[in-house]
């Protein structure tokens, strides 16, 4: 989809903060990257084809999967992979380790609504702000919205063969 | 030397008891294993400990928790502005009126007990708090000439506030563990319901109670921990926490250093180090002022860390150090539940597991922020995982460390940053589409 323009007057933004949030998701960006990804992770254990994942043109998102052991012990589990490590801010909405929506808790889900609203979109989403590096603040992002996760198990994994197509 | 040993053994067979129970305890009260683990901390301390919070959050459920799961008498009280002290010291013996005595019958009252819960603590009149500050910190009980020794190891008080009035904050600073007890934020909410009904429902196998035998071991152990090489750290840190304005008593300074001993102790060490400094966040009697202490100790208190007591350090220290706190202690734990045999399913298990904390760990850590122990675990996560595997799925071969969580993609980087937002919206084109499936939020 195209880029869009908004003017929220200011109410809308994001700043860093401490990275102490609990990574709960991946994305990466680029050329080539669902690619590379998927033959990443195909080089993995088994037990990470539960993985959903979401991906567009030249972005891919790697959620975490359940996992439970022998004891029942519930766990999640998430590859090592390149890219930006994202928490779950609120139910379907993701964000970057280390960023938060900049303004008061009780305002979020309205503002979140409005967001989303305004864009045509739904959650789940996927916000990645535009913080430049000396900044820490910022009032841009990219919305990434997830149309259709499917579990890593539905794409076609065969690290052995290098032309082999990788989408389903 | 064989006594040591056997005292050592004692002492490791205690903290091992102590963190069952505080380990069974949590999984009953959702987002309250802080609270439960410095009402251990005070027992084993024997110091009283101070719970500010709104009615409802649960403190009075867990203190009468942790006094069950040690063979202690408990008293529990709720306070109001008309109780008598009789209600709480017990009623005049007639009998020994009649000869002229004036004694209470204490039998099951607070001064016949081990572990006393005090609720509304402030509303006690002026009668009540001065026998209770006799009794918290002589151990004893007066009346008229009638005076008794109490057993009391530990009083935990409650409150919705802290006091404005000078008196009542001086009675207050006798606590020296404040905690201040918020309600079970959102996303634990869930949870809060699943387990308040499971508790309606079942019961789980109950653990043998700890003896005060034991506690009283552990208070001996902690006394003999060396304080030497903190003394000097311990001491600035006390200057620091005096210029942004927190008061502390010196009383209240001297006994806090049983904290940092005790905290030594269940790190299983018999010298306090950096790692144990952290209890003195719970000192400081104000909630702002308690939030303002652990960012700006921040240095000091990097090195916070404890097995047994680890909620407690994840809220006495700054963010990212208790993340890292937090995440040392999972790691640690993780690394030493190695599968016995690397063909075993358990095994490959194992190895995800050690994936996935180490992208939590590159998450919260850029390689150069790393803090010493955690780069130390997450060297040896790496060895392991990059080791040759001999599973029979593929082997887990993890990326170079993610790049730190907080970069936005270089591509975006690049532009400019007008005054207004605006906004990307990306979407998968159809045809890249896979088929449907669960939306990540159910998968989560």
């Amino acid at each position: 989809m195209g880029r869009e323009a908004a003017w929220w007057g200011g109410l809308m933004h994001w700043r860093r903060t401490a990275s102490v949030q609990e990574v709960s998701a991946l994305i990466a960006f680029g050329p080539g990257v669902i690619d590379r990804t998927l033959g990443s992770l195909a080089r993995k254990s088994a037990l990470f084809r539960d993985l959903v994942i979401d991906h567009g043109e030249d972005w891919i998102a790697i959620f975490a999967a359940p996992l439970a052991d022998e004891s029942g012990t519930p766990d999640r589990i998430l590859p090592s992979v390149e890219g930006t490590a994202l928490y779950e801010d609120a139910p379907g909405w993701w964000l970057p380790v280390g960023v938060e929506l900049g303004v008061p808790g009780h305002a979020r889900a309205v503002l979140r609504q409005a967001l989303a609203d305004h864009h045509g979109v739904r959650s789940p989403l996927i916000v990645v702000p535009r913080i430049a590096e000396a900044s820490d603040l910022t009032d841009q992002a990219d919305i990434y919205a997830i149309l259709n996760p499917s579990p890593l198990e539905a794409y076609r994994l065969l690290p052995q063969d290098p032309d082999a197509p990788t989408q389903p | 030397m064989q006594d040591l040993t056997e005292d050592r053994t004692g002492t490791a067979e205690a903290v091992a008891a102590l963190n069952a129970h505080i380990d069974r305890l949590s999984e009953q009260f959702v987002a309250r294993r802080a609270l439960l683990e410095l009402v251990m901390l005070g027992l084993i301390v024997r110091e009283h400990v101070l719970l500010i919070g709104p009615p409802g959050t649960g403190k009075s459920a867990a203190v009468q928790a942790v006094a069950g799961a040690i063979d202690a008498t408990t008293f529990e009280y709720l306070l109001g502005r008309f109780t008598e002290p009789s209600e709480l010291f017990g009623a005049l013996d007639l009998n020994a009126l009649k000869e002229g005595r004036v004694e209470p019958v204490t039998t099951g009252m607070l001064p016949q007990a081990d572990v006393a819960f005090l609720d509304e603590i402030f509303l006690g009149s002026t009668a009540i708090l001065n026998s209770l500050l006799k009794i918290l910190n002589e151990r004893t009980y007066r009346r008229g000439r009638y005076s008794m020794t109490t057993p009391l190891i530990s009083c935990v008080a409650a409150s919705n506030a802290l006091p404005d009035d000078p008196a009542l904050a001086a009675f207050a600073d006798r606590f020296l563990i404040t905690m201040f007890v918020d309600p079970v934020g959102e996303k634990e909410l869930p949870d809060l319901l699943r387990t308040g009904w499971r508790m309606n429902i079942s019961e789980t196998d109950p653990i043998p109670p700890v003896g005060k035998p034991m506690i009283a071991g552990l208070h001996r152990a902690a006394l003999a921990v060396d304080m030497g090489p903190i003394g000097e750290t311990y001491a600035h840190i006390v200057r620091k926490l005096r210029l942004i304005g927190v008061t502390m008593s010196d009383r209240k300074i001297v006994k806090a250093q049983k904290l940092i001993a005790a905290a030594a102790l269940l790190r299983g060490a018999d010298t306090a180090g950096p790692e144990d400094l952290w209890p003195i966040t719970y000192l400081v009697q104000d909630k702002a002022q308690q939030a303002e202490a652990s960012e700006v100790l921040h240095a000091e208190l990097k090195d916070s860390f404890n097995p047994v007591l680890t909620d407690s350090v994840t809220r006495a220290t700054y963010g990212p150090t208790a993340h890292a706190a937090h995440l040392t202690e999972q790691a640690t734990r993780l690394l030493e539940t190695r599968p016995a045999l690397n063909t075993d399913r358990l095994y490959e298990i194992w190895l995800v597991r050690l994936e996935t904390m180490l992208t939590r760990i590159d998450a919260a850590f850029a390689g150069d922020a790393l803090p010493q122990q955690l780069r130390i675990l997450r060297a040896s996560i790496k060895s392991v995982l990059d080791a040759p595997q001999t599973v029979d799925a593929p082997a887990a071969t993890p990326e170079e460390p993610t790049p730190p969580a907080v970069e936005t993609p270089p591509a975006v980087q690049a532009e400019p940053q007008p005054a207004r937002m605006s906004i990307t919206v990306s979407g998968a084109p159809s045809s890249l589409r896979p088929w449907g499936g669960k939306p990540p939020g159910g998968a989560d």
